[in-house]
């Protein structure tokens, strides 16, 4: 493995996993306790985790794409092929994200905290649908570029 | 055979421990006493069926990875699982006592002890994620040599 593709392989895997990790962290423990709470409590804790998950886990996703695109670059074969296939959920993931999530996220983060949107049970059930399938597709992108490794 | 599970695992944990220091003890250095009490143990509800075995997955794994390795790739993984291992062993015997004391119901702890109580769980949280993250650099970088 030469210098290069081991820097984008490193850079692609500890990024995949941070970004996978949280988005999964998301999906397990925060999306169950927004379930439960009212929805006043759940627009203040759902702008207020927008604010830090916001700028991390895109950065991460981004770096993760960047580095698997450098993977696949350098690479051929079924490591190519799989990496390949693993920036795809990934870009549907940043895609997804600023078409659907986005205009969700911008209904809490425009108004004053404490101050719950109208439709604001809709939006928080379509979020957490969105959420979920936006888990499934890190966790398919993130097991590619895994056993894309194994195969350079 | 163990790259595999190392390398998930040892992300996945290693993710779900920085979002936790990133998203949450912002919100729970901000949040009163009682406030925070209630957030902590609905958190910890969650995070105690996932985050130990995510860890214990993350260390066999990269023990079993470092035991089938040679060279650089087995130092830089035994190194990596003895990360995982101060993890795991730093969280049962330092943080989990304090959080069955922050949680305890019916506790009549003075508030100035459990501020105390919650600083040090906070501490002791950021030097855990400090250790996961490095002993997934030294996980991936192993996995590549």
């Amino acid at each position: 493995m030469s210098g290069a593709l081991r820097l984008a392989t490193i850079v692609m895997l500890t990024a995949g996993g941070l970004f996978t990790g949280g988005v999964v962290w998301y999906a397990w423990e925060r999306i169950w306790i927004w379930r439960r709470l009212a929805l006043e409590d759940y627009a203040v804790d759902f702008r207020r985790s927008l604010r830090k998950a916001d700028p991390a886990l895109p950065i991460l996703l981004v770096i993760c794409a960047c580095a698997a695109t450098a993977f696949a670059w350098q690479t051929s074969g079924t490591a190519r092929m799989l990496a390949i296939a693993g920036i795809l959920p990934l870009a549907t993931i940043l895609v997804s994200s600023i078409v659907l999530a986005e205009p969700i996220n911008n209904q809490f983060r425009r108004r004053p905290e404490g101050v719950v949107p109208p439709d604001a049970e809709r939006l928080r059930r379509v979020w957490r649908r969105f959420h979920l399938v936006r888990t499934a597709l890190a966790l398919s992108a993130f097991a590619l570029i895994v056993t894309a490794v194994s195969y350079a | 055979m163990w790259a595999i599970p190392m390398l998930i695992a040892g992300g996945l944990f290693a993710g779900g421990v920085l979002m936790i220091a990133w998203e949450r003890i912002p919100a729970w250095r901000a949040a009163d006493g009682e406030e925070f009490q209630t957030a902590f143990a609905h958190t910890l509800r969650r995070a105690d069926r996932l985050q130990p075995a995510l860890l214990v997955v993350s260390l066999i794994s990269t023990a079993g990875f470092a035991l089938t390795a040679e060279g650089a790739a087995r130092g830089l993984a035994l190194l990596a699982s003895a990360g995982f291992l101060i993890v795991l062993v730093g969280s049962g015997a330092w943080l989990v006592p304090i959080q069955r004391r922050l949680v305890e119901p019916g506790s009549t702890a003075p508030a100035s002890e459990l501020d105390e109580l919650r600083s040090q769980w906070l501490l002791g949280h950021l030097l855990r994620t400090v250790v996961a993250l490095a002993a997934l650099t030294l996980a991936v970088t192993a996995a590549v040599s």
